[in-house]
Protein backbone atom coordinates (compact mmCIF):
# COMPACT_ATOMS: atom_id res chain seq x y z
CA UNK A 1 0.00 0.00 0.00
CA UNK A 2 1.78 3.31 -0.87
CA UNK A 3 2.13 6.76 1.08
CA UNK A 4 -0.79 8.25 -0.71
CA UNK A 5 -3.44 5.41 -0.16
CA UNK A 6 -1.89 5.39 3.84
CA UNK A 7 -2.42 8.87 3.67
CA UNK A 8 -6.09 9.30 2.30
CA UNK A 9 -7.60 5.98 4.48
CA UNK A 10 -5.94 8.17 7.43
CA UNK A 11 -7.84 11.17 6.54
CA UNK A 12 -11.33 9.61 6.16
CA UNK A 13 -11.17 7.12 8.57
CA UNK A 14 -10.49 6.78 12.84
CA UNK A 15 -7.37 5.61 13.65
CA UNK A 16 -6.75 2.69 16.62
CA UNK A 17 -7.87 5.58 19.12
CA UNK A 18 -10.62 7.16 17.11
CA UNK A 19 -8.38 10.28 17.09
CA UNK A 20 -9.38 11.55 13.21
CA UNK A 21 -12.98 11.52 14.00
CA UNK A 22 -12.19 13.44 17.18
CA UNK A 23 -10.00 16.04 15.16
CA UNK A 24 -13.10 16.31 12.96
CA UNK A 25 -15.33 17.03 15.53
CA UNK A 26 -12.52 19.52 16.87
CA UNK A 27 -12.66 21.26 13.35
CA UNK A 28 -16.83 21.51 13.46
CA UNK A 29 -16.62 22.50 17.32
CA UNK A 30 -13.88 25.20 16.79
CA UNK A 31 -14.83 26.84 13.90
CA UNK A 32 -18.30 27.15 15.00
CA UNK A 33 -17.52 27.85 18.57
CA UNK A 34 -14.99 30.71 17.23
CA UNK A 35 -18.09 32.11 15.08
CA UNK A 36 -19.76 32.00 17.87
CA UNK A 37 -17.65 33.45 20.13
CA UNK A 38 -17.36 36.59 17.51
CA UNK A 39 -20.94 37.04 16.92
CA UNK A 40 -21.15 37.58 20.51
CA UNK A 41 -18.15 39.98 20.79
CA UNK A 42 -19.94 41.50 17.36
CA UNK A 43 -22.96 42.23 19.46
CA UNK A 44 -21.05 43.68 22.42
CA UNK A 45 -19.43 45.90 19.99
CA UNK A 46 -22.58 46.98 19.10
CA UNK A 47 -24.32 47.58 22.32
CA UNK A 48 -21.12 49.75 23.59
CA UNK A 49 -21.32 51.74 20.49
CA UNK A 50 -25.12 52.63 21.33
CA UNK A 51 -24.55 53.12 24.89
CA UNK A 52 -21.31 54.74 24.63
CA UNK A 53 -21.55 57.67 22.24
CA UNK A 54 -19.62 60.58 21.53
CA UNK A 55 -20.62 63.31 24.09
CA UNK A 56 -21.26 65.32 20.57
CA UNK A 57 -23.69 63.32 19.34
CA UNK A 58 -25.29 62.27 22.38
CA UNK A 59 -25.92 66.37 22.74
CA UNK A 60 -27.55 66.37 18.90
CA UNK A 61 -30.06 63.98 19.69
CA UNK B 1 44.38 9.83 30.60
CA UNK B 2 41.52 10.41 32.78
CA UNK B 3 42.68 13.56 34.16
CA UNK B 4 42.89 14.45 30.48
CA UNK B 5 39.14 13.33 29.56
CA UNK B 6 38.25 15.19 32.55
CA UNK B 7 40.11 18.35 31.56
CA UNK B 8 38.68 18.25 27.54
CA UNK B 9 35.56 16.66 28.89
CA UNK B 10 33.70 19.43 27.10
CA UNK B 11 35.49 18.50 23.42
CA UNK B 12 35.02 14.57 24.39
CA UNK B 13 30.71 15.29 24.61
CA UNK B 14 30.45 17.16 21.24
CA UNK B 15 28.25 15.20 18.88
CA UNK B 16 27.39 15.63 15.55
CA UNK B 17 23.77 16.74 17.07
CA UNK B 18 25.72 19.47 18.55
CA UNK B 19 27.18 20.94 15.52
CA UNK B 20 23.95 21.07 13.36
CA UNK B 21 22.63 22.85 16.43
CA UNK B 22 25.07 25.09 15.95
CA UNK B 23 24.00 25.79 12.49
CA UNK B 24 20.47 25.92 12.87
CA UNK B 25 21.07 28.70 15.72
CA UNK B 26 23.69 30.50 13.62
CA UNK B 27 21.37 30.31 10.46
CA UNK B 28 18.15 31.77 12.71
CA UNK B 29 20.32 34.76 13.41
CA UNK B 30 21.87 35.36 9.82
CA UNK B 31 18.04 35.45 8.90
CA UNK B 32 16.77 37.69 11.48
CA UNK B 33 19.83 40.28 10.76
CA UNK B 34 20.70 39.88 7.24
CA UNK B 35 16.61 39.50 6.16
CA UNK B 36 15.21 41.30 9.07
CA UNK B 37 13.17 38.15 10.24
CA UNK B 38 11.49 38.65 13.36
CA UNK B 39 14.81 39.49 14.25
CA UNK B 40 13.65 40.49 18.14
CA UNK B 41 12.40 36.85 18.43
CA UNK B 42 15.08 35.23 16.44
CA UNK B 43 17.96 36.06 17.75
CA UNK B 44 17.41 35.29 21.38
CA UNK B 45 15.89 31.75 19.94
CA UNK B 46 18.88 31.27 17.37
CA UNK B 47 21.72 32.30 20.01
CA UNK B 48 19.61 29.92 22.91
CA UNK B 49 20.04 27.19 20.43
CA UNK B 50 23.48 27.53 20.11
CA UNK B 51 23.68 28.12 24.26
CA UNK B 52 21.74 25.09 25.07
CA UNK B 53 23.74 22.84 23.09
CA UNK B 54 27.51 23.76 24.28
CA UNK B 55 28.87 20.26 25.65
CA UNK B 56 27.77 18.98 28.73
CA UNK B 57 24.57 21.41 28.55
CA UNK B 58 25.89 23.59 31.53
CA UNK B 59 22.99 26.09 30.75
CA UNK B 60 20.22 23.53 31.42
CA UNK B 61 21.74 21.85 34.26
CA UNK B 62 24.89 22.46 36.33
CA UNK B 63 26.28 20.29 39.03
CA UNK B 64 23.12 18.47 39.02
CA UNK B 65 21.05 21.21 39.25
CA UNK B 66 19.01 23.47 37.01
CA UNK B 67 21.14 25.70 34.80
CA UNK B 68 19.83 29.26 33.97
CA UNK B 69 18.30 28.34 30.75
CA UNK B 70 16.24 25.46 32.52
CA UNK B 71 15.12 28.14 35.51
CA UNK B 72 13.75 30.78 32.79
CA UNK B 73 12.06 27.63 31.27
CA UNK B 74 10.04 26.39 34.69
CA UNK B 75 9.60 29.91 35.86
CA UNK B 76 8.38 31.71 32.23
CA UNK B 77 6.81 28.85 29.95
CA UNK B 78 5.63 26.11 32.44
CA UNK B 79 3.69 28.15 34.17
CA UNK B 80 3.06 30.57 31.25
CA UNK B 81 3.49 33.99 32.60
CA UNK B 82 6.17 34.80 29.60
CA UNK B 83 3.25 34.55 27.07
CA UNK B 84 1.20 36.64 29.64
CA UNK B 85 3.62 38.99 30.00
CA UNK B 86 4.01 39.47 26.13
CA UNK B 87 -0.05 39.66 25.51
CA UNK B 88 -0.08 42.73 28.26
CA UNK B 89 2.71 44.37 26.00
CA UNK B 90 0.40 43.83 22.84
CA UNK B 91 -2.72 44.37 24.07
CA UNK B 92 -1.12 47.82 25.07
CA UNK B 93 0.14 48.67 21.78
CA UNK B 94 -3.00 47.61 19.98
CA UNK B 95 -5.79 50.54 19.06
CA UNK B 96 -9.23 48.60 18.62
CA UNK B 97 -11.02 51.99 17.46
CA UNK B 98 -10.82 50.48 13.86
CA UNK B 99 -12.47 47.55 14.83
CA UNK B 100 -15.18 49.52 17.02
CA UNK B 101 -15.54 51.15 14.02
CA UNK B 102 -16.23 48.70 11.41
CA UNK B 103 -17.13 45.74 13.65
CA UNK B 104 -18.22 43.53 10.45
CA UNK B 105 -14.88 42.98 10.10
CA UNK B 106 -15.03 40.67 13.30
CA UNK B 107 -15.98 38.11 11.21
CA UNK B 108 -12.93 37.83 9.20
CA UNK B 109 -11.29 37.21 12.33
CA UNK B 110 -12.87 33.44 12.83
CA UNK B 111 -12.47 32.66 9.35
CA UNK B 112 -8.88 32.69 9.17
CA UNK B 113 -8.48 30.76 12.01
CA UNK B 114 -9.34 27.55 9.48
CA UNK B 115 -5.88 27.08 8.89
CA UNK B 116 -5.34 25.77 13.01
CA UNK B 117 -7.89 23.19 12.46
CA UNK B 118 -7.02 22.07 8.92
CA UNK B 119 -3.09 21.49 10.48
CA UNK B 120 -4.61 19.65 13.01
CA UNK B 121 -6.26 16.99 10.59
CA UNK B 122 -3.39 16.86 8.51
CA UNK B 123 -0.86 16.64 11.26
CA UNK B 124 -2.53 13.34 12.56
CA UNK B 125 -2.66 11.98 8.94
CA UNK B 126 0.81 12.74 8.11
CA UNK B 127 1.79 11.58 11.99
CA UNK B 128 0.01 8.46 10.82
CA UNK B 129 0.99 7.80 7.51
CA UNK B 130 4.74 8.23 8.61
CA UNK B 131 4.98 6.42 11.58
CA UNK B 132 5.37 9.16 13.45
CA UNK B 133 4.29 9.86 17.18
CA UNK B 134 1.39 12.48 16.70
CA UNK B 135 -1.76 12.51 19.23
CA UNK B 136 -4.47 14.36 18.68
CA UNK B 137 -3.00 17.10 21.57
CA UNK B 138 0.73 17.10 19.58
CA UNK B 139 -1.87 17.09 16.79
CA UNK B 140 -3.55 20.69 17.93
CA UNK B 141 -0.49 22.08 19.38
CA UNK B 142 1.07 22.15 15.82
CA UNK B 143 -2.16 23.35 14.49
CA UNK B 144 -1.99 26.50 16.39
CA UNK B 145 0.84 27.78 14.43
CA UNK B 146 -2.06 28.61 12.34
CA UNK B 147 -3.06 31.42 15.14
CA UNK B 148 -0.25 33.39 13.86
CA UNK B 149 0.41 33.96 17.39
CA UNK B 150 3.53 33.46 18.91
CA UNK B 151 2.10 33.42 22.88
CA UNK B 152 -0.80 31.64 21.96
CA UNK B 153 1.35 28.98 20.22
CA UNK B 154 3.35 28.56 23.59
CA UNK B 155 0.72 28.75 25.53
CA UNK B 156 -1.27 25.56 23.81
CA UNK B 157 2.20 24.18 23.17
CA UNK B 158 3.48 24.10 26.75
CA UNK B 159 -0.12 22.54 27.60
CA UNK B 160 -0.17 19.67 25.17
CA UNK B 161 3.26 18.94 23.44
CA UNK B 162 6.04 20.40 25.62
CA UNK B 163 8.45 18.07 23.54
CA UNK B 164 7.96 20.17 20.41
CA UNK B 165 7.79 23.32 22.14
CA UNK B 166 11.08 24.28 20.24
CA UNK B 167 9.74 23.99 16.81
CA UNK B 168 6.15 24.92 16.74
CA UNK B 169 7.79 28.48 18.43
CA UNK B 170 10.19 28.33 15.66
CA UNK B 171 7.64 27.71 13.12
CA UNK B 172 5.47 30.05 14.41
CA UNK B 173 7.36 33.32 14.48
CA UNK B 174 9.46 32.32 11.48
CA UNK B 175 6.36 31.74 9.10
CA UNK B 176 4.90 35.39 11.15
CA UNK B 177 7.42 37.13 9.32
CA UNK B 178 6.87 34.93 5.78
CA UNK B 179 3.34 36.52 5.62
CA UNK B 180 4.12 38.76 3.07
CA UNK B 181 5.69 36.37 0.58
CA UNK B 182 2.96 33.11 1.78
CA UNK B 183 0.01 35.39 1.58
CA UNK B 184 -0.20 37.19 -2.17
CA UNK B 185 0.20 33.76 -4.04
CA UNK B 186 -2.81 32.35 -2.30
CA UNK B 187 -4.38 35.48 -2.68
CA UNK B 188 -4.34 36.22 -6.87
CA UNK B 189 -4.86 31.62 -7.11
CA UNK B 190 -8.43 32.22 -5.26
CA UNK B 191 -9.80 35.87 -6.32
CA UNK B 192 -10.60 36.99 -9.81
CA UNK B 193 -9.47 40.19 -10.96
CA UNK B 194 -12.58 42.01 -11.44
CA UNK B 195 -12.63 40.65 -7.53
CA UNK B 196 -9.87 42.23 -6.15
CA UNK B 197 -10.98 45.40 -7.87
CA UNK B 198 -14.30 45.44 -6.03
CA UNK B 199 -14.78 48.74 -3.89
CA UNK B 200 -15.57 48.82 0.03
CA UNK B 201 -17.21 51.97 1.15
CA UNK B 202 -15.93 53.51 4.23
CA UNK B 203 -18.17 55.64 6.79
CA UNK B 204 -15.92 57.31 9.52
CA UNK B 205 -18.08 56.73 12.56
CA UNK B 206 -16.51 58.53 15.92
CA UNK B 207 -15.50 55.98 18.60
CA UNK B 208 -16.06 57.65 22.15
CA UNK B 209 -13.48 57.47 24.95
CA UNK B 210 -16.16 55.52 26.92
CA UNK B 211 -16.21 53.20 24.44
CA UNK B 212 -13.15 52.23 24.14
CA UNK B 213 -12.31 52.08 28.02
CA UNK B 214 -15.70 49.68 28.10
CA UNK B 215 -14.50 47.61 25.33
CA UNK B 216 -11.74 45.67 26.78
CA UNK B 217 -13.65 45.35 30.33
CA UNK B 218 -16.77 44.09 28.55
CA UNK B 219 -15.28 41.52 26.60
CA UNK B 220 -12.64 39.77 29.44
CA UNK B 221 -16.21 39.52 31.21
CA UNK B 222 -17.47 37.94 28.40
CA UNK B 223 -14.68 35.58 27.30
CA UNK B 224 -13.87 34.53 30.41
CA UNK B 225 -17.43 33.27 30.61
CA UNK B 226 -17.74 31.74 27.34
CA UNK B 227 -14.24 30.15 27.25
CA UNK B 228 -12.73 30.01 30.19
CA UNK B 229 -9.69 28.48 29.34
CA UNK B 230 -9.09 31.24 27.17
CA UNK B 231 -9.29 33.83 30.14
CA UNK B 232 -5.47 34.25 30.81
CA UNK B 233 -4.65 35.04 27.03
CA UNK B 234 -7.73 37.44 26.51
CA UNK B 235 -7.64 38.97 30.25
CA UNK B 236 -3.89 39.94 29.91
CA UNK B 237 -4.51 41.11 26.34
CA UNK B 238 -7.35 43.41 27.37
CA UNK B 239 -5.74 44.38 30.59
CA UNK B 240 -2.71 46.10 28.87
CA UNK B 241 -4.73 47.73 26.43
CA UNK B 242 -7.00 49.45 29.39
CA UNK B 243 -3.83 50.40 30.39
CA UNK B 244 -3.32 52.09 26.51
CA UNK B 245 -7.29 53.47 26.72
CA UNK B 246 -7.80 54.82 30.12
CA UNK B 247 -5.59 57.81 29.83
CA UNK B 248 -4.66 58.00 33.25
CA UNK B 249 -1.88 55.70 33.74
CA UNK B 250 0.56 56.67 31.02
CA UNK B 251 3.68 55.61 32.61
CA UNK B 252 2.31 52.53 32.71
CA UNK B 253 1.03 52.11 29.43
CA UNK B 254 4.75 52.94 27.71
CA UNK B 255 6.04 50.58 30.38
CA UNK B 256 4.44 47.85 29.17
CA UNK B 257 4.40 48.61 25.40
CA UNK B 258 8.28 48.85 25.88
CA UNK B 259 10.04 47.73 28.90
CA UNK B 260 7.94 45.08 29.36
CA UNK B 261 7.42 43.71 25.88
CA UNK B 262 11.53 43.96 25.39
CA UNK B 263 12.68 42.53 28.21
CA UNK B 264 9.87 39.66 27.98
CA UNK B 265 10.63 39.56 24.35
CA UNK B 266 14.44 38.99 25.44
CA UNK B 267 13.43 35.88 28.30
CA UNK B 268 11.01 34.15 26.45
CA UNK B 269 13.30 33.97 22.92
CA UNK B 270 16.19 32.78 24.97
CA UNK B 271 14.26 30.19 26.70
CA UNK B 272 12.74 29.23 23.98
CA UNK B 273 15.80 28.67 22.32
CA UNK B 274 16.96 26.97 25.31
CA UNK B 275 13.85 23.88 24.17
CA UNK B 276 15.77 23.68 20.74
CA UNK B 277 18.15 20.53 22.34
CA UNK B 278 19.87 18.58 19.41
CA UNK B 279 18.55 15.14 21.20
CA UNK B 280 14.80 16.80 21.19
CA UNK B 281 14.62 19.07 18.13
CA UNK B 282 16.62 16.47 15.34
CA UNK B 283 13.42 14.59 14.52
CA UNK B 284 11.57 13.91 11.86
CA UNK B 285 8.85 15.13 13.77
CA UNK B 286 11.15 18.54 13.35
CA UNK B 287 10.79 18.48 9.78
CA UNK B 288 6.61 17.58 9.40
CA UNK B 289 6.30 20.93 11.81
CA UNK B 290 8.17 22.97 9.70
CA UNK B 291 6.42 22.11 6.46
CA UNK B 292 2.90 21.99 8.67
CA UNK B 293 3.62 25.62 9.66
CA UNK B 294 3.24 26.52 6.02
CA UNK B 295 0.36 24.40 5.40
CA UNK B 296 -1.44 26.30 8.52
CA UNK B 297 -0.83 29.70 6.89
CA UNK B 298 -2.01 28.72 3.73
CA UNK B 299 -5.12 27.07 4.80
CA UNK B 300 -5.67 30.48 6.91
CA UNK B 301 -5.46 32.94 4.04
CA UNK B 302 -7.43 30.39 1.67
CA UNK B 303 -10.22 30.44 4.57
CA UNK B 304 -10.97 34.21 4.69
CA UNK B 305 -10.58 34.64 0.95
CA UNK B 306 -13.35 31.82 0.96
CA UNK B 307 -15.50 33.37 3.80
CA UNK B 308 -15.27 36.79 1.48
CA UNK B 309 -16.20 34.88 -1.52
CA UNK B 310 -19.24 33.24 0.43
CA UNK B 311 -20.79 36.14 1.89
CA UNK B 312 -20.86 38.01 -1.44
CA UNK B 313 -23.04 34.87 -2.43
CA UNK B 314 -25.65 36.36 -0.33
CA UNK B 315 -24.73 39.92 0.15
CA UNK B 316 -25.67 43.03 -2.48
CA UNK B 317 -22.91 44.95 -0.75
CA UNK B 318 -20.05 42.96 -2.08
CA UNK B 319 -16.73 42.43 -0.05
CA UNK B 320 -13.52 42.59 -1.17
CA UNK B 321 -12.08 38.75 -0.99
CA UNK B 322 -8.56 39.76 -0.51
CA UNK B 323 -10.21 41.53 3.20
CA UNK B 324 -10.38 37.71 4.46
CA UNK B 325 -6.93 37.21 3.58
CA UNK B 326 -6.28 40.04 6.64
CA UNK B 327 -8.33 38.18 9.11
CA UNK B 328 -5.04 36.24 10.29
CA UNK B 329 -3.36 37.69 13.24
CA UNK B 330 0.07 38.51 12.39
CA UNK B 331 -0.57 42.26 12.92
CA UNK B 332 -0.38 44.70 10.99
CA UNK B 333 1.42 42.93 7.86
CA UNK B 334 -1.58 40.63 7.11
CA UNK B 335 -3.46 43.91 6.89
CA UNK B 336 -0.90 45.93 4.73
CA UNK B 337 -0.57 43.79 2.33
CA UNK B 338 -3.97 43.33 1.50
CA UNK B 339 -4.25 46.94 0.96
CA UNK B 340 -0.60 46.96 -0.81
CA UNK B 341 -1.96 44.03 -3.25
CA UNK B 342 -5.62 46.56 -3.41
CA UNK B 343 -3.30 49.62 -4.77
CA UNK B 344 -1.33 47.64 -7.38
CA UNK B 345 -4.88 46.21 -8.95
CA UNK B 346 -5.96 50.09 -8.71
CA UNK B 347 -4.28 52.69 -7.51
CA UNK B 348 -7.76 54.54 -6.15
CA UNK B 349 -8.73 51.67 -4.21
CA UNK B 350 -7.69 51.92 -0.40
CA UNK B 351 -9.12 49.13 1.55
CA UNK B 352 -6.81 50.04 4.49
CA UNK B 353 -9.26 50.89 6.62
CA UNK B 354 -11.14 47.26 6.33
CA UNK B 355 -7.72 45.57 6.24
CA UNK B 356 -6.79 46.71 9.20
CA UNK B 357 -10.12 45.86 10.94
CA UNK B 358 -10.45 42.55 9.70
CA UNK B 359 -6.75 42.25 10.95
CA UNK B 360 -7.29 43.58 14.48
CA UNK B 361 -10.23 41.24 15.12
CA UNK B 362 -7.65 38.43 13.46
CA UNK B 363 -5.78 39.19 16.93
CA UNK B 364 -8.85 38.20 18.84
CA UNK B 365 -9.98 35.26 16.73
CA UNK B 366 -6.66 33.43 17.57
CA UNK B 367 -6.86 34.35 21.05
CA UNK B 368 -10.55 32.78 20.76
CA UNK B 369 -9.06 29.57 19.16
CA UNK B 370 -6.30 29.18 21.59
CA UNK B 371 -8.67 29.22 24.89
CA UNK B 372 -11.42 26.73 22.66
CA UNK B 373 -8.74 24.22 21.64
CA UNK B 374 -7.18 24.07 25.48
CA UNK B 375 -11.20 23.53 26.03
CA UNK B 376 -11.85 21.11 23.47
CA UNK B 377 -9.29 18.99 23.36
CA UNK B 378 -9.12 17.42 27.09
CA UNK B 379 -13.31 17.36 26.84
CA UNK B 380 -12.73 15.47 23.02
CA UNK B 381 -10.36 13.09 24.97
CA UNK B 382 -12.72 12.85 27.87
CA UNK B 383 -10.15 14.01 30.31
Amino acid sequence: MNQLTILTQALLTASDKNEMLLAWELMGYGIAGIFAVLLVFYLVIRLISVFCKEKNNREDQ
Amino acid sequence: MELFQKLFEGVFDLHVGNFIMFAVGALLIYLAIKKDYEPMLLIPIGFGAILVNLPLETLWTFNGERGILQIFYDIGIITEIFPALIFIAVGAMIDFSALLKNPKMIFFGAAAQFGIFATVIAALALGQAFGMDIDLPAASAIGIIGAADGPTSIIVAAQFAKQYLGPITVAAYSYMSLVPIIQPPIIRLLTTKKERLIRMDYEEKPVSKTALIVFPVVITLTAGILVPAGAPLIGMLMFGNLLRVCGVVERLSKSAQNELSNLVTLLLGITIGATMRYQEFLRKETLLILALGLVAFIFDTAGGVLFAKLLNLFSRKKVNPMIGAAGISAFPMAGRIVHKMALKEDPTNFLLMHSISANIAGQLGSVVAGGLILNLVPMLLGM
